[in-house]
């Protein structure tokens, strides 16, 4: 108990350092060290309290893998290794986007968000997800729904999340398309991880079959190679240029690519990519911690700054409801209901276990997410609005954009910019928006403080770009499949040869149709001049915080039909907060006056302006006008979809509570307990 | 986990290289036939090549959602 009131009050100095100070500058350890600490309370006394008052775990009860163990996929595992599993399951770059992007606003209101709703939200729904579908043989979150809150909402559910992923795959297309524009370093190494993946497929599948890790290290050696070998092909007069891509044609190369790769078989890129990408994610994260706490950078960001109101150039709206879809992963994320109720509920040994596997793994991937608002803060401010606002905003020109963000208070001069661009080995650091290249500055500069100093500091970028864009391209090519069983599922209810995964025909058409479909939205946002994660982000963010409260909201229904309704509170709490904050930015993004903001008010402004003739700024044309308005009615209706999807599954779930409120047997659908032999 | 009971460098070496194959999902050939030869003596133990063929398109060809 001493020891605990210990990190209490190391907790509490930390956010003391952070809030009451006056303009003098404070370590990043500070922040760092709080979240620890909030963690590690979290942990012990409320993931403590779920476990034992609200779920009740029994470690009586068989788990699905001791039910069904079968040497392969349901295995019971020991809690620290499943852990570590689940943990780079989840963890992928929405962690890493959201908060930088959030920084904006200052990192007090991000920490803070982070913080609590991964205590209050995230976390809860990972461990509930995960407990309830251990407790019915490892079913999915689209089977446990229709199970528990029948067919109809099942339907909607699988609906949903076919939406939410066909706009997750476009997000992230588009983060490594900012990436990578004009930058022939970047996108030589992160071409040369294609025939590297071919390799080391080859190697798995022909030469020494499954000699993962062999493959691996060879992977990483020729990466490496690459990642060196990238600078001078960037600086050759003959290979630089064929490098040198603009936005909409990497655009295109990478919806070939996303078409091609998810039709290869999954043991020549997939499954070497995916290993590949896990080691250097699980390695990066690492060193990333060590880093902060051996170069204990300066926080360079004010806790708070005039953004807040609503003003800022990365993304346009207040704090509230914004900044709260903003930060999806890291805080709560809807899409880790699916990864819960995926694999690793086949490997728990027992249910004691989750509070570490569910809770805890969810507390890491919100540590991830300070580390990134971190990367992000450490960054001079004036940089980081040059990186992350519209060229619409800051212009095209070192000279002009620092002109403009001095004015907003953030003193920058033309030449820090420039010498930025040239640390980390770019032509240019401005309108780089999607987090990734902010996070790989950031990164660059507290990991060249550890390992070679400035000279390193380009190499580190571009790592870092490496790293991320690494996994972002495997999510492309994992999601892909994904969204084309999903697609065929569907289809086949119209025409049934469609919904036959085995047909090549019905293959090509889901797959056509689902690169088609974020294919569609990744250009849009290429070629929007206000750069396009202004929008696609948050309609992301609605979406996946939408899913999230559909998971909460079947958590509380299975809580109620347990006769636990003493303890909904857990579930209810953070469902509600979700409603709130998606239903108000949801109905903002469509119906507000503000054009910035408005999906709907946006499509006005450019129709009545298109009505007279005119054209407005960012189009070029007549026709590129009546592109803009198309595009912003078709978010619209996306956003519409969420909205409607959310506002069904609430009315369902209260009819299921009501009913089973009434009903004085529990009526929720597990699996019995008691000892069962294991089946075959 | 049948063996995590011995001691000894030897076990102890397998354990941890069991435990990182678990934890980044490397299908573990091992294990299979130990669980084959425990619960299905009838069954034939398949190659090695054979084994990793089909962990590797059981665990990648369901549609997996990946994380954001």
């Amino acid at each position: 108990m001493l020891a605990w009131a210990a990190v209490a009050l190391l907790g509490a100095a930390g956010f003391a350092a952070l809030a009451l100070n006056h303009g003098e500058p404070v370590s990043a350890v500070w922040l760092v060290t709080a979240a620890l600490c909030v963690y590690a309370i979290a942990y012990r006394f409320y993931g403590r309290f779920i476990a034992n008052r609200v779920l009740r775990l029994d470690d009586t009860r068989p788990t699905p893998a001791v039910r069904h163990n079968d040497g392969l996929d349901y295995v019971p595992t020991n809690k620290w290794v499943l852990y570590g599993h689940h943990f780079a399951a989840i963890a992928g770059a929405g962690p890493l986007v959201g908060p930088v992007l959030a920084a904006q606003m200052g990192y007090l209101p991000g920490t803070l968000w982070i913080l609590v709703g991964v205590v209050l939200a995230g976390a809860v729904q990972d461990f509930i997800v995960l407990f309830i579908s251990v407790r019915r043989d490892g079913k999915s979150l689209g089977q446990m729904i229709k199970m528990e809150l029948g067919p109809v909402a099942g339907g909607l559910a699988l609906v949903g999340v076919l939406a939410i992923m066909i706009i997750i795959l476009a997000v992230l297309a588009l983060v490594v398309v900012k990436a990578l524009t004009a930058s022939p370093w970047g996108l030589f190494t992160i071409a040369a991880t294609i025939p590297i993946a071919l390799i080391m497929g080859l190697y798995m599948r022909l030469i020494r079959p499954g000699k993962v890790i062999e493959a691996s290290a060879i992977g990483v050696v020729l990466l490496l190679g690459a990642l060196f070998l990238g600078r001078s092909v960037a600086d050759d007069p003959s290979w630089g240029p064929l490098f040198t891509l603009s936005g909409p044609a990497l655009a295109w190369a990478l919806i070939l690519y996303g078409g091609i790769a998810a039709s290869l078989p999954v043991w020549l890129m997939l499954a070497p990519r995916d290993y590949l990408s896990t080691f250097l994610k699980v390695g990066t994260v690492v060193a990333l911690a060590l880093g902060i706490y051996l170069v204990a950078p300066h926080l360079a960001m004010p806790r708070t700054t005039l953004f807040i109101d609503g003003s800022g150039p990365v993304f346009s709206g207040k704090l509230f409801p914004f900044l709260f879809i903003t930060i999806a992963c890291g805080a709560v994320s809807g899409f880790h209901s699916l990864i819960s109720s995926g694999t690793t509920p086949k490997m728990v040994e027992k249910e004691s276990h989750m509070p570490l596997i569910g809770f805890g793994g969810m507390l890491t991937e919100s540590f991830v997410g300070i580390m990134a608002l971190t990367a992000a803060c450490v960054l001079d401010p004036g940089v980081y609005f040059a990186m992350n606002a519209p060229a619409a905003v800051i212009g095209k020109t070192a000279v002009d954009a620092a002109q403009v963000i001095s004015g907003w208070g953030f003193t920058i001069t033309p030449d820090l910019i420039s010498q930025t661009a040239a640390d980390i080995g770019e032509k240019t650091i401005l309108s780089r928006a999607g987090g990734a290249p902010t996070l790989a500055v950031g990164m660059a500069q507290i990991l060249a403080g550890i390992v070679g100093g400035k000279a390193m500091m380009a190499i580190w970028y571009h790592f870092a770009i490496l790293f991320e864009a690494l996994f972002i391209l495997t999510a492309v090519d994992a999601g892909t499949r994904a969204g084309r069983f999903m697609i065929q599922d569907l289809l086949g209810h119209a025409y049934k040869p469609l919904g036959d995964t085995q047909s090549l025909f019905g293959n090509l058409v889901a797959t056509v149709l689902c690169v088609a479909a974020w294919g569609y939205f990744l250009y849009q946002g290429v070629v929007d001049p206000l750069g396009g994660i202004n929008t696609l982000w948050q309609l992301f963010g609605v979406g996946n915080q939408m899913l999230a409260g559909i998971a909460l909201l079947l958590c509380t229904s299975v809580l109620i039909k347990m006769k636990r309704e003493r303890y909904a509170w857990v579930t209810l709490l953070p469902t509600a907060w979700l409603l709130v904050t998606t239903l108000t930015a949801g109905v903002q993004k469509i119906w507000s006056p503000d054009p910035k903001i408005g999906f709907l008010a946006l499509a006005h402004k450019f129709g009545a302006a298109a009505a007279e003739g005119k054209v407005l700024a960012p189009a070029k044309s007549a026709a590129e006008m009546q592109r803009v308005i198309f595009n912003n009615y078709l978010d619209a209706v996306v956003c519409g979809l969420f909205v409607t999807l959310v506002v069904l599954m609430c009315l369902f779930a209260v009819r299921i509570c009501i009913r089973a409120l009434g009903d004085p047997k529990p009526t929720a659908m597990e699996l019995p307990g008691g000892p069962v032999g294991a089946a075959p | 986990m049948s063996g995590a009971q011995d001691t000894g460098p030897g076990a102890r070496l397998k354990a941890a290289r069991r435990a990182f194959k678990q934890m980044f999902g490397i299908p573990d050939f091992e294990r299979y036939c130990e669980h084959l030869r425990e619960h299905h003596p009838e069954r034939p133990l398949p190659t090695e090549r054979e084994f990793h063929a089909m962990a590797i398109d059981r665990r990648y060809g369901a549609a997996r959602p990946r994380c954001c």
